[in-house]
């Protein structure tokens, strides 16, 4: 479209705001690939060290079986 | 960013033999996930200047063309003409499409472009939401975002093409034959110059 009767001020306003929206979107494009990095983080992966592992007894009592 | 509605003036400079940027938009809409929409009489706008560049839109399958809300569209006219009565009837229905899909609005007409910030301003719209680009800003976010398709030395081409083929001859055309000040030529650049010298400082030194 034609803009016939852009002022000289008019586009030092249009020219502020053109700037402001390139710093917006440098603001924002980062932004989302922050969130982006967050949402891609691998699961952690939970080890159960030795020490932690006998700590896990079962809840039954093995029944010894009698010698004839 | 989703969606962008786009003006008339994007396609038409996109698809200039001079520049051809319009398949590299399309891939960076496409591999982003975004989508374009266009009001049907922007369309049309553009099938009045080349029957070639309206069919390239038209059948981009990224592209969908929609009809704007009448009632929605005299509203926003009867507000923004309290703003600049000057911009035309097809920037109205610019500005509706992007208040009634909810979208961005791309456009290089920088008197449009101050219309739709003030009337955002007026309604309280937050400014991350319905953004308003100018090619230039496209040019920024298109590198901001993908610099995988649209590296530092391509934001740079682009720039220069563009203020070439379509800047100066507009501004041209206004200082001959619009009354424009000659100072706007030089101010005109300042987008572009700004882009370059950003990616420029982006780039790491090995």
């Amino acid at each position: 479209m034609t803009n016939n009767e852009l002022t000289l001020e008019q586009l030092e306003n249009a020219l502020d705001i053109e700037m402001e929206t390139s710093d917006l979107i440098t603001k924002l494009v980062k932004k989302s690939f922050e969130e982006e990095r967050i949402r891609r983080q691998p699961i952690k992966i939970v080890k159960i060290t030795p020490h932690e592992s006998k700590k896990i007894k079962p809840d039954f009592k093995v029944q010894k079986k009698s010698v004839a | 960013m989703g969606t962008f509605t786009i003006d008339a003036n994007i396609p038409i400079s996109f698809l200039d033999t001079n520049i051809n940027l319009w398949d590299d938009f399309i891939k960076y809409v496409q591999e982003s996930s975004y989508r374009v929409i266009i009001p049907q009489e922007i369309l049309n706008e553009i099938g009045r200047g080349s029957i070639m560049k309206k069919r390239k839109v038209e059948e981009c399958p990224l592209v969908t063309v929609v009809d704007v809300n009448d009632s929605l569209y005299e509203t926003i006219k009867t507000e923004c003409e309290t703003i600049d009565p000057q911009i035309q009837d097809n920037d109205y229905r610019l500005i509706a499409s992007a208040i009634q899909y909810d979208v961005n609005l791309v456009s290089n007409d920088y008197a449009l472009i101050t219309v739709a910030q003030r009337y955002k301003q007026i309604k309280n719209i937050p400014i991350e939401k319905n953004m308003t680009l100018t090619t230039a800003n496209l040019l920024w976010l298109m590198h901001s975002e993908r610099k995988d398709l649209f590296g530092w030395k391509t934001l740079i081409r682009f720039n220069l093409k563009i203020y070439r083929h379509t800047e100066i001859p507009n501004t041209y055309d206004g200082i001959r034959n619009r009354e424009w000040p000659e100072e706007l030529a030089k101010k005109r650049f300042d987008p572009y110059h700004q882009n370059i010298s950003k990616t420029i400082d982006g780039v790491k030194v090995l």
